[in-house]
């Protein structure tokens, strides 16, 4: 099923308020979102606009075609996480790694992708340019996976946001076509 | 917060009336973000993900139309194999509301009666 077919569809997955919208805007030359605002008192601390159904996202990288489709990250919405996955090549799960409860939180939705089929992935642990943030290697323990495939992340540079979709493409062109899904 | 409990009761009251429409089997109001505001099902976690669903179609409905310059969607209708179906439509400032209805639903006065209740909200 890999094939590519001249493009490559990518996933931005992750916990609530991790980045993903901002990643997917970041690195973009087109976009389209459906974001709207937070309504309940408990989300609207965290954050004011929210994604509801997916953001959508499209950039050239090493002149390959790659559309990224970030996931909403509200657990009721969980259910288009399936949805969007259909046909992916590849999937960024982003972490919040602005404190260590964070990680931990995203540790079930890491799970669960992988429940998804073994597809290509990298994990990038977002907010590194926050004080005291949770270093890579460290969330590569808490998730038990090998430090070689997390990366660090700051989702509004556009440089470092850039390099870690890169590490992706990389990866996925380079895996051999075996991919089972789960769907 | 008293006035806005208040407002909410008057427009459940408003809604209400799509249940006289025949035919009508509930009904489902979310904000915008998908959570639900209140509703006519007596199953709480079918209402929950009804109301999810109902943001999640209305915000993509919303941008399927914006995107071609139409502006946001009237109303979005889901159609089931046996006649049954759901429509739904943004109310007012609250968020969407979402109308289940069965095969013998005479469509047009269901309409009708939707355009009723935004108005009566407004927006």
């Amino acid at each position: 099923m890999l094939g590519h077919q001249g493009y490559l569809k990518i996933l931005v997955s992750g916990a609530y308020a991790s980045g993903k919208t901002t990643f997917v805007k970041t690195v973009s030359e087109t976009i389209l979102t459906t974001e709207v605002p937070v309504t309940s008192a408990g989300e609207q601390k965290v954050k004011e606009y929210t994604t509801v159904a997916f953001d959508y996202g499209k950039v050239t990288v090493d002149g390959m075609p790659v559309y990224l489709f970030g996931t909403p990250g509200q657990t009721r919405l969980q259910f288009m996480w399936r949805v969007l996955s259909y046909g992916m090549h590849g999937y960024i799960f982003i972490v919040d790694g602005s404190n260590m409860m964070e990680v931990y939180r995203a540790k079930p939705l890491y799970l669960y992708m992988k429940s998804l089929g073994n597809y290509p992935h990298i994990i990038a642990v977002n907010k590194q340019d926050v004080k005291g943030a949770v270093p890579p290697r460290q969330v590569a323990q808490i998730l038990s996976v090998s430090p070689e495939i997390v990366y660090p992340l700051v989702a509004r540079d556009k440089i470092v946001a850039l390099g870690v979709l890169k590490q992706l493409v990389n990866l996925i062109v380079t895996a051999k076509p075996n991919i089972e899904t789960n769907h | 917060m008293r006035t806005l409990s208040l407002d909410v009761e008057a427009i459940r009251r408003v809604v209400e009336g799509v249940t006289r429409v025949s035919g009508v089997e509930g009904f489902v109001v979310s904000s915008s973000d998908g959570l639900p505001l209140f509703s006519s099902l007596a199953d709480k976690e079918l209402e929950e993900k009804v109301a999810a669903l109902t943001a999640v179609l209305s915000e993509v409905g919303n941008r399927a139309s914006t995107e071609l310059g139409k502006g946001e969607a009237e109303w979005i209708t889901v159609n089931a194999p046996d006649g049954s179906g759901i429509i739904y439509t943004k109310l007012g400032q609250i968020g969407y509301l979402a109308v289940l209805f069965n095969k013998d639903t005479r469509l047009g006065v269901l309409l009708y009666t939707l355009r009723d209740i935004k108005k009566k909200i407004g927006g």
